[in-house]
């Protein structure tokens, strides 16, 4: 049992038991925390589930019979409630697997998903209960009436009496006698169900149209009324203009005293609202809550239908997968109410850029999908434009505007596939490739994006394997002091040597792990990397002070200084011979953290450097706050040095402001004697780039650290 | 200790959970809040001066998310049928449900209840509904969760017809 497989299990809380006897299941890898406050092993005889458990004791019965014969992939138990000795309870489902011959046994933890269901079922339930409870009260007032109004005509009270006072009735009253003829119509009939008040011979047809209509749901009711019974119930009417509509009717016979019917006494009203709201109940379970929108479950079902019928009527589909750039911000930094209310108002403007027999849903987080039939090919990008307009306009949330954008990929129907997988697949790597160019536009699928996105999953699974077979490599760039330096100066810099690709660029696989977990394993090597290198040359002449670079997010980890710490402690390295550098992109989330954060690295001892300063968002006034050593200047305006005005002007203005704060200027990327010239005059601190050295792998530099710490005065020209 | 597999089935919001929670903490919550699956509690009650283990099986009330999973019932000494006096379509439910649980449970011994009966003047299920039962032969009881009317009494009328002793409470 691999480790990987275990940390899979153990990632979707998931039990995996192997059954050894019926009484008898030993655990497949480690099991989740949670399991062990349920199920407990009995020694050395593994677990007895059925002995733990009611409920499993229940369903291992029935995953007997599908252990032996199985009939499916998988036999679920459904959802049950485990409690246990402490009363702490969670929401579980059992499935019984096969696999390999082997008779498994998973129980999946639903608690992340289960309040999300609950609310859904609560909320369909409540409706449910509320539409009956409605329908229970216009019942009994619609009997009452009914009673009451057959007691006035058998009392032989005068018609015209009765007419008056039900005319403002909110119930429709119709009161005909034996053979049909109207004797009282209230207003509301001729309201709701649209009869002429003057036309009699109209007014006396509801009655014969009521029972034809019902009589396709209630074929007896001809009988019933005939025959001098009450009937109620509900059917569809549809009125004079042609309006389909939802009646509840009630049908009481007045008798005479030879049982003979002389009236009939019918109570009417539209029950469309309640009918129509009962039938969307059975929806709920398709609708996205924060949204209103289809969920991802109800889209698929109805992309299969649209794909269905285009194929049937040969008419062409786009589908655009929409992904909001940099959601994930809002979320963290405002909290998950604003994260709702930005959702909800995108998925209104979204369906706005729309036909309405379109399809527009919410699959989900930050993404929504939207397939329009299209007429006319240049449409497909008018739609594409104009949902990207719809997010151009700021949102407000507590007085402040916020602007959000996304990015959108297209795939069409038949051409970039035939079945809804297919499309949703295309459409996705086509939205992923939008936000690899930058975010905030949209991108058509092409075959290519596909082959671009199989060499990076390649690429992502090579790099898992990097560290365990030890093909990354640290490679050392002096930084030149330009005035008396008393120690070498080196930014370490990883190298990954593919055994099939050569060196590939740190600009390519670092994003890469930046996206999971894996930029925390390669960032720990390279620490402790570095700092066993500089390490090495404690006691001997020569002093090395190495400078780290460290991504946003380790610098964002809560344990960040405990891995430091660590590492200098491992090595034996002093920490002022470590150095920490940090881009600007560490402070745009959680800045108060990282400035504090920063702060204790300081303490330490440890040096910290801004790296890539001017790239970014710059801002100057954060600057001033920041506990930071030293700036390093962009190459970017290093490169255009001296010849171009405005990068001489923000390379002079970087190195005063920041001696004016006390930092020190590191210039990245000097690769010519002009570039340096022009450093040195405006007090330029180090310089760093090909002019000098370029990245040296670690065993070239001892027999030139001399001429390292030379290099600077040694470069003077006259 | 004898343990007894005891099932209550209905129609959602019913009062179900609250009948459990009644007999098993004697407390109520006047927020409704709905099952999903199947919750399972325990409780002893002394059975002819022998220690008897409920293990009751509180059942999702179906609808048009859940339906009636037979299974569960399986191994059942006996059930509880509740309905919620204000709502007479859940006495219409009860008496649907109750067909497919005699497929499962043939000759098992069986509760109606008729919950929610504190709630007087908003009762609609008459007691010409309610004598047509009795009329079938279903036992019937009305309770309250919510007041902890005849609940205790209806555990033990259950238990007293699994075993046909009149010896049975609750400890």
């Amino acid at each position: 049992m691999s480790s990987f497989f275990s940390d899979v299990l153990e990632g979707l809380d998931i039990a995996l038991f192997e059954r050894k006897s019926s009484s008898c299941f030993e655990p497949v890898g480690r099991l989740p925390l949670w399991s062990e406050t349920f199920f407990s092993a009995n020694d050395g005889q593994g677990f007895d589930l059925a002995m733990q458990s009611p409920f499993l004791e229940n369903f291992l019965i029935d995953a007997e019979g599908y252990w032996e014969k199985p009939s499916a992939s998988r036999l679920a138990s459904g959802v049950w409630t485990e409690v246990n000795e402490q009363q702490t309870s969670r929401p579980l489902e059992a499935f019984a697997l096969m696999a390999s011959g082997r008779q498994l046994l998973a129980i999946v933890d639903l608690s992340s998903n289960f309040d999300d269901q609950q609310q859904v079922y609560q909320r369909a339930r409540e409706l449910a209960l509320s539409q009956e409870k409605l329908t229970l009260e216009l019942n009994q007032k619609q009997r009452q009436l009914q009673a009451a109004l057959e007691q006035r005509v058998v009392n032989q009270e005068s018609l015209d009496v009765i007419a008056d006072t039900v005319a403002g009735n909110a119930s429709a009253v119709l009161i005909c006698d034996v053979t049909g003829r109207v004797q009282v119509a209230n207003k509301a009939l001729i309201d709701i169900f649209q009869i002429e008040s003057e036309q009699s011979s109209q007014k006396r047809s509801v009655l014969e149209r009521w029972l034809q209509e019902a009589e396709a749901e209630y074929p007896e009711i001809k009988r019933v009324v005939s025959s001098g019974s009450y009937w109620e119930g509900e059917f569809e009417s549809t009125d004079l203009t042609g309006e389909k509509k939802w009646v509840r009717l009630n049908i009481g016979p007045v008798l005479d005293s030879n049982d003979k019917v002389t009236h009939y006494i019918c109570i009417a009203n539209d029950v469309s609202d309640i009918h129509y709201s009962n039938t969307n109940l059975e929806r709920v379970e398709d609708i996205d809550l924060v949204t209103q929108l289809p969920n991802r479950h109800s889209f698929w079902r109805q992309i299969t239908q649209l794909i269905e019928q285009a194929t049937a009527q040969h008419h062409q589909l786009a589908l655009y997968y929409v992904d909001l750039d940099h959601f994930k911000r809002i979320n963290e930094s405002l909290g998950h109410h604003a994260g709702d209310f930005l959702l909800n108002t995108f998925a209104a403007r979204i369906s706005h850029c729309v036909k309405r027999t379109d399809i527009v849903a919410h699959l989900g987080g930050d993404e929504f999908a939207i397939v329009a039939q299209i007429k006319h090919i240049s449409n497909i990008e008018l739609i594409a434009q104009r949902l990207l307009e719809s997010f151009v306009p700021a949102v407000t949330i507590d007085s402040t505007d916020f602007r959000l954008s996304a990015s959108i990929g297209v795939a069409v129907f038949p051409a970039d596939g035939l079945d809804a997988t297919t499309l949703m697949k295309h459409a996705d790597l086509a939205m992923f490739h939008a936000k690899e160019l930058g975010r905030n536009q949209f991108q058509f699928f092409k075959p290519a994006i596909s082959a671009r996105f199989l060499n990076r999953m390649n690429l992502e699974k090579d790099l898992e394997l990097a560290i365990q077979l030890n093909q990354f490599e640290l490679y050392y760039q002096p930084q030149i002091c330009l005035a008396e330096e008393t120690f070498v100066r080196l930014e370490a810099l990883i190298r990954w040597r593919h055994p099939e690709q050569g060196f590939i660029s740190p600009a390519i696989f670092i994003p890469l792990a930046e996206e999971g977990e894996l930029i925390h394993k390669i960032g720990l090597w390279v620490l402790n990397t570095a700092c066993e290198y500089a390490q090495q040359f404690t006691g001997q002449s020569t002093k090395v002070v190495v400078a780290v670079n460290v991504s946003a997010c380790q610098a964002r980890r809560n344990d960040f200084i405990d891995i430091v710490e660590q590492a200098l402690a491992d090595s034996g390295l002093p920490a002022e011979q470590l150095e920490i550098e940090i881009t600007e992109t560490s402070f745009l989330e959680k800045m108060d953290e990282v400035i504090t954060m920063l702060s204790k690295l300081r303490r330490m001892g440890i040096n910290v450097s801004l790296d890539d300063f001017g790239s970014g968002f710059s801002s100057l006034t954060y600057l001033k706050s920041l506990p930071v050593d030293n700036l390093k200047l962009d190459q970017t305006f290093v490169r255009e040095l001296p010849d171009h005005e405005e990068s001489r002007a923000i390379t002079a203005s970087v190195i005063r402001l920041a001696h004016d704060l006390k930092m020190n200027v590191i210039a990245e990327g000097v690769e010519t004697i002009e570039q340096l010239d022009y450093l040195r005059g405006q007090g330029c601190d180090y310089v760093q780039g090909y002019y000098f050295y370029c990245p040296l792998p670690g065993a070239d530099l001892p027999p030139i650290f001399d001429q390292i710490m030379e290099a600077g005065a040694a470069s003077i020209t006259e | 200790m004898i343990t007894k597999k005891i099932c209550l089935i209905g129609s959602f919001a019913v009062g179900k959970t609250s009948l459990v929670r009644r007999f098993v903490t004697d407390g109520f919550d006047e927020k409704y809040q709905t099952t999903i699956g199947v919750k399972i509690d325990k409780k002893e009650v002394v059975l002819n001066d022998q220690v008897v283990q409920f293990v009751i099986w509180d059942l999702e009330g179906p609808d048009e998310f859940a339906e009636l999973r037979t299974t569960y019932l399986r191994g059942a000494s006996g059930y509880f049928l509740v309905v919620d006096a204000t709502r007479p379509k859940t006495l219409d439910i009860a008496r649907n449900l109750n067909k497919q649980v005699r497929e499962t449970l043939n000759s098992t011994p069986f509760l109606l209840l008729v919950n929610k009966t504190d709630l007087g003047e908003e009762r609609r299920i008459s007691s010409e509904e309610l004598q047509a039962c009795i009329d079938a032969g279903w036992s019937v009881m009305e309770t309250s969760a919510r007041t902890g009317r005849n609940v205790e009494q209806a555990f033990t009328r259950l238990a007293q017809m699994l075993v046909g002793d009149s010896e049975a409470r609750p400890i």
